[in-house]
């Protein structure tokens, strides 16, 4: 029998290669999530049944040509229509000192769905045109709807 | 035979003994793959010092779109930097604000949501943070993006209800209205006349704007009740209004022409006069519309009347 080459033993760049049980540094595996039979690894897009969809859905954007390019049909494109009038003050949260704004519907069963409620706001806008509510002021935080 | 010894070549041109046409050329192919590579550099290849990766070497130009992704233009926000205190937006604050107002405010979120986005995958994979800083504001933001959806939705079906029950409501909403105009003293004629403006716009589509209104069985009925309004809101200051509306027929006028006629005259004892006498001219010569064609009609009027408006004002620049 040949005795293994010492070399084999030591770590180098081609050792490390050959050798996949062997891991990084940082404990991170070669290859694979990991050595022992893990089963609660992610799937891959090879793996479940014929049901199993592992993307995001962004992709079917057109088709691919006979020479090897890709058309894009831009009516399946996800696009972001921007504001027409981009109003930037508001901001995305609300400052917690803030305290939340209640709405009453008081004598309205269905709430801001009721169509008296509706009829109401119609008339006040007929009688009085636009005009700011009762919540545009900061100290108000019940309204009526 | 003696076979004297030659090049290859001359032999077989010796070997020929009959002239073969030669084949035409053949078409320019329409679809051709062109080679990936189509230009080379054998020949214009300097070296040159290798130009080291440091960041000095990479200029981005401020306004460039992905900036977009980055708040402040900071790689990552700290924990003191990021406000995870402030609360997402409430469902009664949302629904007090315009359709373009709620779009600019979704739009936003949008983008933060982006900016939280990134910085929370760089936390999570390249500096191994296991804090949830980012995530928690992405999931306030996601909150006020839902809601502004339901206050969208909210809004459709409340209108949609409305206008479901708009039709058993509509007679005691226009003779509350009818009552309240007609009723109005002289000295706050400018102010009714502003009701009425709304009152049609919202209960018939009847713009101000001419070029806005679309002609239809609403547009033209709103356009009777408001020439009768006009008429009868007139009578009691003037006596030839007066004697126009008893010489109408049960009071009331139905020819759309008529109508329209009124309707576009000025909300005044004077014009409304003219108009009348316009109108009875009308009804001597015999003019009226059939209320078959009574929509086709009125469609005509008005594009005439907003081509007129833009001669008119081209006119006067």
């Amino acid at each position: 029998m040949r005795s293994t080459a010492v070399n084999l033993f030591r770590e180098s760049p081609v050792t490390l290669l050959t050798r996949p049980w062997k891991k990084f540094r940082d404990g991170t595996l070669f290859y694979g999530a990991s050595k022992a039979g893990n089963k609660r690894s992610a799937l891959t897009t090879k793996q479940g049944n014929k049901t199993m969809y592992k993307g995001t859905r962004s992709s079917g954007i057109g088709k691919h040509t006979r020479y090897g390019g890709y058309t894009i049909n831009w009516k399946r494109v996800r696009t972001f229509v921007t504001p027409k009038n981009y109003n930037t003050d508001l901001k995305p949260l609300v400052s917690h000192n803030v305290p939340e704004l209640k709405h009453q519907f008081k004598g309205y069963t269905k709430g801001s769905l009721d169509a008296k409620l509706y009829f109401g706001k119609l008339r006040e806008y007929i009688q009085n045109g636009k005009l700011p509510s009762d919540a545009s002021d900061p100290k108000c935080y019940i309204e009526r709807g | 035979m003696l076979c004297k010894r030659t090049f290859q070549t001359a032999a077989k041109a010796c070997a020929r003994t009959r002239y073969t046409k030669p084949k035409p050329k053949p078409q320019p192919r329409e679809r051709v793959n062109l080679p990936s590579q189509r230009t080379h550099h054998d020949n214009d290849l300097i070296i040159s010092a290798p130009v080291p990766p440091t960041v000095e070497n990479i200029k981005c130009p401020d306004d460039h779109p992905l900036w977009q992704f980055f708040a402040d233009k900071k790689f990552m926000r700290t924990s003191e930097e990021l406000d995870s205190q402030s609360r997402s937006w409430t469902i009664p604050e949302l629904r007090r604000k315009s359709f373009d107002d709620l779009h600019s405010l979704w739009f936003t979120c949008l983008k933060e949501r982006n900016i939280l986005a990134r910085e929370n995958h760089l936390l999570k994979n390249n500096v191994e943070g296991f804090q949830d800083n980012y995530q928690d504001v992405s999931e306030k933001i996601r909150t006020t993006m839902w809601r502004i959806r339901h206050v969208l939705s909210e809004r459709d079906w409340a209108f949609k209800i409305a206008k479901e029950e708009f039709a058993s409501e509509r007679e005691a909403f226009t003779a509350v209205f009818e009552k309240e105009f007609l009723e109005a003293p002289a000295e706050e004629d400018e102010e009714s006349f502003e009701k009425l403006s709304r009152f049609q716009h919202s209960v018939f589509g009847i713009s101000e704007f001419i070029d806005d209104n679309v002609v239809n069985r609403t547009f033209v009925d709103g356009l009777k009740l408001v020439a009768n309004l006009k008429v009868r809101k007139f009578a009691s200051r003037d006596t030839t209004i007066q004697k126009f509306l008893e010489e109408t027929r049960s009071q009331t006028i139905t020819d759309a022409g008529e109508s329209f006629v009124l309707f576009t005259a000025e909300n005044n004892v004077n014009d409304i006069k003219e108009a009348c006498q316009a109108v009875e001219e009308l009804r001597k010569s015999g003019n009226s519309v059939s209320k078959y064609v009574e929509l086709d009609t009125v469609a005509k009027y008005i594009r005439q009347l907003a081509q007129a408006q833009t001669s008119k004002e081209t006119t006067a620049h």
